[in-house]
């Protein structure tokens, strides 16, 4: 750089300049660093905050712009004189430019782009005189990286190393001399926030300008390798770090550190997970059973007590609409809200996790396991997401960059268990083992997951052999208390939606399960007031239920429950309930009836070996197919032919289990 | 030329470890670097970097308890930076 550019120069860009940016033939210095380093307030403190800012012209890109007094005249003390600028006015000033932040001159953003060609421009008369680039004393590794790209270009370069006292915190020791020997431009102290190294600063400015530009360090020949070139500038970091700073030795821990080194440990780390998860569940069968009990006598004894002394009073008594009203909406979604409780405490409990940062440790753990049986790295998120809602679940498949990834995943999603298989779970756990029926619930989790990593590994080793590893890094946020106000917005969030739920999908489904068993089939009975076991819901779901026999769930009133289930997890209860309130009314005005016919049943059609009839049904409930969103969801991001193939997976797997679990279970009853 | 630290901490990663942490134990760079590092390989398209929930969205989506539109992701929760390899070093 043997011509200067001048404030002039840079002062006729300014057309919305309010004034001269400095005096005529005043050498441009440019202030240049990565974002958060403490730029912009050193410029305000060098310059007294007397900035102009506006929109360089032609660009959308904002520039600070103000005088700068150095004591220029002082760089005629120094000797070596040879190549020194040649501005028009050695006065007492400079123009001092705030560029935007930039971590590196590899540009990705418009302001990155715009400081690139402001710093580099193809014509070198257009450059700055002198460049002050602003390091983190105590972030050196982020901030030299545009030092040493500066530096890979003649020209006169100052380094202002701000945050002296953040990293004395840290017990970091910067030698100064050292570093400016290593980076081979002068490097000055300065602490902006209280104008501490400001006239050093202007100094080593001053002199700089008066001396030739720097020569640009030399580089090994690495022919257009991008890698290897961005490597060596980091190696030339390095050297310059190791050198010139002293770091204690172990980088200092913080809580999270310590917590993360036991919660994400290999071995350690899953355990913790698995213990997390049983607390979980049982804090949520504990604490929600007195309140689902009360709300199930609520609505089995005054709500219908009062429903059909209303209709009765209006002239309905008796009719269909109080069939309807009384054994279809009461009955069916009456039952589904007395989990109401259970699902507030769950999302209650599963959003403290989520907030307070164990859930993303979680997530570490799960991806090792899932890496260890050779399932993509990535699709952990999806499938976490799945223990939630298998909808969004498969939407987050779209994270995984490899299709074969992406349809894997979505087919390994439904055997995650979703919070609407939950409700099931409890009501047959609380049923069938009243004494454990946390550790069930649990047990079907873990029951979950096997299925995802057994099929995970058949699909892969039968459809994608090549399937190649995906690595994958996560930067944990470190640990918080939780915040009560996020707890309470996204427990609620996800009751509303189970709520809207109960009064959407399901209040439908429970009026197209009353239709069928108010159909008569086979000339008993009459529209409405008919035997459900002489309805159509029973004669349709008769026809399936011998495929259910080898698994000891043959009964047509849990294969019918089962057939609703496609629609929605959470139906398969209202229509349960349904069935059961035409089926024997009156001895479901006490609280627990409903756990006592589906026991009933059970019994009979496992020939006695009740226990393992439950399991096998449970189980299928897990495995087979989620809901019908789940489908259109499917549908829609792997298309028909994997969604149809992902349905046959989950019938098959879910009856094989089934029919499996019932079997062996049997042999040791 | 041996390997400086960027493709130290891409190899790292390419390795296995799963957090900034494990690659500051298998590496013994700080943490300032490694941080760097990450980010330069982000930049430079080695590895792609996207932040993730692990939370549902709080809407629901008309078919689940929980579940809402179907995003996949939401702002509640921590968020995860999840850094998965793009391209191979030659």
């Amino acid at each position: 750089m043997t011509t200067n550019s001048s404030a002039s120069n840079f002062a006729s860009c300014h057309s919305d300049a309010a004034g001269p940016l400095a005096a005529s033939g005043a050498p441009v210095v440019a202030l240049v660093g990565a974002p958060n380093v403490g730029k912009s307030t050193l410029f305000n403190s060098l310059t007294g905050a007397r900035r102009q800012v506006g929109n360089w012209p032609g660009t959308t890109v904002e520039v600070g712009r103000a005088r700068w007094s150095v004591p220029l005249r002082e760089r005629t003390a120094v000797p070596d004189l040879a190549g020194a600028g040649s501005w028009d006015e050695p006065g007492s000033e400079v123009a001092l430019l705030d560029l935007p932040g930039a971590y590196s001159l590899d540009a990705i953003s418009p302001d990155e782009q715009f400081t690139r060609t402001l710093l580099m421009p193809p014509d070198e008369a257009d450059r700055p005189d002198l460049i002050v680039v602003v390091a983190d004393a105590s972030r050196l590794a982020r901030s030299l990286y545009l030092v040493s790209q500066v530096r890979e270009s003649e020209g006169r370069v100052v380094v202002a190393l701000t945050m002296s006292d953040v990293a004395a915190r840290r017990e970091i020791e910067v030698d100064v001399e050292e570093l400016h020997r290593r980076l081979g431009a002068p490097v000055v102290r300065v602490d902006p926030r209280h104008g501490i190294g400001d006239a050093d600063l202007a100094r080593a400015v001053a002199q700089s300008l008066g001396r030739p530009p720097l020569p640009a360090r030399p580089r090994p020949d690495l022919a257009g390798d991008e890698l290897a070139s961005a490597d060596e500038r980091f190696a030339w970091i390095q050297d310059a770090i190791d050198a010139a700073t002293v770091s204690p030795q172990a980088e200092p821990r913080t809580w999270s550190d310590r917590i993360d080194r036991w919660v994400t440990a290999p071995w350690l780390g899953p355990i913790i997970f698995l213990a997390v998860m049983w607390v979980v569940f049982q804090l949520t069968t504990t604490a929600a059973a007195p309140l689902q009990d009360g709300l199930d006598a609520l609505f089995s004894g005054p709500v219908s007590t009062a429903a059909v002394a209303v209709l009765s009073a209006i002239g309905l008594g008796g009719s269909w609409v109080e069939s309807f009203v009384v054994d279809g909406l009461i009955a069916g979604v009456g039952m589904l809200l007395t989990f109401v409780p259970l699902m507030a405490i769950m999302f209650a409990l599963l959003a403290l996790l989520e907030d307070s940062g164990y859930m993303a440790r979680a997530a570490v753990v799960t991806d090792r396991t899932m890496r260890m049986i050779g399932l993509p790295g990535r699709a952990f998120l999806p499938l976490i997401v799945g223990f939630g809602c298998n909808v969004p679940a498969i939407s987050a498949t779209r994270v995984l960059p490899d299709s074969r990834h992406r349809i894997l995943t979505a087919l390994l999603v439904p055997f995650t268990s979703c919070s609407a298989r939950l409700a099931v779970y409890v009501m047959l756990a609380a049923t069938f083992f009243p004494n454990s029926a946390g550790n069930v619930v649990f047990a079907m989790y873990m029951i979950s997951i096997l299925f995802v990593v057994v099929v995970g590994l058949a699909l892969k080793k039968t459809l994608w052999r090549t399937m190649g590893r995906d690595p994958l890094l996560l930067d944990l946020p470190a640990y918080q208390p939780p915040h009560l106000r996020i707890l309470g917005i996204v427990t609620w969030g996800r009751l509303k939606g189970f709520l809207r739920t109960a009064s959407g999908i399901i209040v439908a489904t429970v009026a197209a399960v009353w239709l069928l068993q108010s159909i008569p089939v086979g000339g008993q009975g009459s529209f409405a007031d008919v035997p459900v076991s002489d309805s159509a819901y029973a004669a349709a779901a008769q026809t399936v239920t011998p495929v259910f026999a080898p698994a000891g769930f043959g009964n047509w009133e849990a294969v019918g429950a089962l057939a609703v289930g496609f629609v929605a997890k959470e139906a398969v209860i209202s229509s349960w309930s349904q069935t059961y309130a035409v089926e024997e009314p009156s001895e479901l005005d006490a609280p627990g009836a409903l756990g006592d016919a589906v026991r009933e049943d059970f019994a009979q059609s496992s020939g006695g070996h009740t226990t393992a009839a439950v399991w096998a049904f449970m189980i299928f409930l897990l495995a087979y197919t989620p809901c019908v969103a789940t489908l259109a969801t499917q549908w829609r991001e792997i298309g028909r032919k994997w969604t149809l193939f992902g349905v046959g997976v989950q019938l098959s797997v879910a009856w094989v289990a089934a029919v499996a679990v019932f079997q062996v279970g049997r042999l040791l009853s | 030329m041996s390997a400086g630290p960027l493709r130290v901490v891409l190899e790292a990663v390419q390795a296995g470890s799963l957090t900034s942490n494990e690659i500051h134990r298998s590496t013994g760079l700080s943490m300032d670097m490694i941080r760097t590092s990450l980010d330069q390989l982000v930049r430079m398209g080695y590895l792609s970097a996207e932040a993730m929930a692990t939370a549902c969205p709080p809407s629901g989506c008309g078919s689940c308890g929980s579940a809402s539109a179907q995003t996949g992701t939401c702002s509640t929760g921590p968020v995860l930076l999840g850094l998965s390899l793009t391209r191979r070093a030659s």
